[in-house]
């Protein structure tokens, strides 16, 4: 026990400073979802397969709106995209005011709201 | 004559992590009867489960946080066994490999939680930041920390490529020297020892009256582990006490964290080659009935299909509902402040219980 005390008397603490730290996130973590609207045809099947239903594709007007916090960033769009239009990275969204609604057009690249 | 005086322990108390209400008799401070009542935390999750079968997979992760996997797991199989497929050998063993690590985490909760219920809370934060760098390596290796989310109908989504392989082992390596040295504290500590001996003891013939499954069980010197007929080629042997106090409950578990390890170790060293998943075409009908041993115990999942993509019924048997209602055999006798330590030492889950 008492060399636990003086362990931790000399050590670092194990915790990062959050906001001020960058956060500790492993390489494989899955993270925030991004469309690349120049890979998509926008066939609907991430919407189809979403289980949360967060993904919502326009077909005619060429656009795609995912409602960030109703995503669980399970990956099946990624899985189900026969495109590979959809990548994943391991740094979560950042923390908002509102409920993050996220748009993608196809014509332009990313329109953000 | 003594009056019998009634105490109510929950359901918000600050030794439950989770709402469980425990209506005590006592007669001075010994404790003669007690009633235990559940319900305060139902979200109707059954009903909700029995839609779409591909949303399930990841409705049912979320019926509880600590064993997220294995419900997934054994919904996947209820699904595999209706269609009539076998998933291949290497997500075989990458579920079994994903289970054992969240056994370890799940032990390590349930130890480092009895230990806080004793007033350790050195240990107890020993003990967690041991379990953090288990919750990072299967971050990194499934995505997640907690709902894994890597199983699908017919095998599982992610694979264990030889760089994570060698990473786990070598996390595995710290984490058995470090745990050893946090072991030795359980099983020798004169004020754990005469907090735990001969406390809530559940005899082996009240256990069988009670059904109770997993580690309780164990601990009372049944030899009841679903992982016998799981870990057919990986030589397991289960492990048994028969004191059945709430020593031997922890204890069970402290055994069990090392045996996961070992269990981790060789299933990483039979790793078949071979595809990941089957695919699976059309919709589920029929029945299946599948059994699986979460950390708390045996976890059964029934599924009723009816040939459309909307499921007809799900019903989940948790381990926790039967091992909580145990504790009303296990607390006569005690005293007033082993309540918590007994309590806590049975693991109970009130997510799992009430979904």
């Amino acid at each position: 026990m008492l060399s636990t005390v003086f362990r931790n008397l000399v050590s670092k603490p194990d915790t990062v400073k959050y906001p001020y730290a960058a956060a500790d996130i492993p390489s494989g973590n899955r993270g925030r979802v991004e469309w690349n609207m120049d890979a998509c045809i926008l066939c609907g099947l991430c919407e189809k397969r979403c289980p949360t239903l967060a993904v919502k594709v326009d077909k005619r007007s060429g656009e795609i709106t995912v409602q960030v916090p109703r995503c669980i960033a399970c990956g099946v769009c990624i899985d189900v995209c026969s495109k590979d239009a959809i990548t994943m990275t391991p740094e979560y969204s950042k923390p908002c005011y509102g409920k993050e609604v996220r748009s993608y057009q196809k014509e332009m690249k990313t329109v953000s709201e | 004559m003594t009056k019998t005086t009634l105490i109510p322990v929950g359901p918000q108390h600050p030794v439950f992590l989770e709402p469980l209400n425990i209506s005590l008799k006592l007669k001075e401070e010994t404790v003669v009867g007690a009633e235990i009542n559940y319900g305060f935390n139902h979200r109707g999750l059954e009903k909700a489960m029995a839609a779409d079968f591909r949303r399930t997979i990841y409705m049912c992760e979320r019926i509880c946080g600590i064993c997220s996997f294995y419900h997934s797991t054994a919904y996947c199989q209820s699904m595999e066994s209706l269609f009539k497929v076998e998933v291949p050998e290497r997500a075989r063993f990458i579920r079994l490999v994903m289970m054992e690590c969240q056994r370890l985490t799940s032990h390590t909760l349930a130890l480092g939680h009895t230990a806080e219920a004793m007033g350790y809370e050195s240990l107890f934060m020993q003990l967690f930041r041991e379990r953090e760098a288990l919750m990072r390596l299967v971050n990194d290796i499934s995505g997640n920390r907690v709902h894994y989310s890597i199983n699908t109908i017919g095998g599982v989504r992610r694979d264990i490529p030889m760089e994570k392989q060698k990473e786990m082992l070598s996390v595995l390596d710290g984490l058995e020297t470090r745990f050893a040295k946090l072991a030795k504290v359980f099983k020798d500590d004169r004020t754990i020892k005469e907090r735990t001996i001969g406390k809530g003891v559940l005899t082996k013939e009240m256990a069988k009256k009670y059904c109770v499954v997993g580690p309780v069980a164990r601990a009372s010197g049944i030899p009841e582990d679903i992982r016998t007929s799981y870990c057919r080629d990986l030589d397991f042997q289960p492990i048994v006490r028969d004191e059945g106090d709430s020593y031997a409950r922890s204890m069970v578990r402290v055994d069990e964290t090392f045996q996961s390890i070992q269990l981790i170790r060789k299933a990483l060293t039979m790793l078949p080659e071979g595809p990941l998943e089957v695919p699976v075409k059309g919709n589920p009908s029929g029945e299946a009935f599948i059994r699986l041993e979460a950390p708390r115990g045996e976890v059964i999942y029934y599924v009723k299909a009816k040939g459309t993509v909307d499921l007809e019924r799900i019903k989940v048997k948790t381990p926790a509902f039967v091992n909580v209602a145990a504790l009303s055999a296990m607390v006569p006798g005690c005293e007033m402040p082993d309540i918590p330590v007994i309590t806590v030492s049975v693991d109970p889950c009130i997510c799992c219980t009430e979904r």
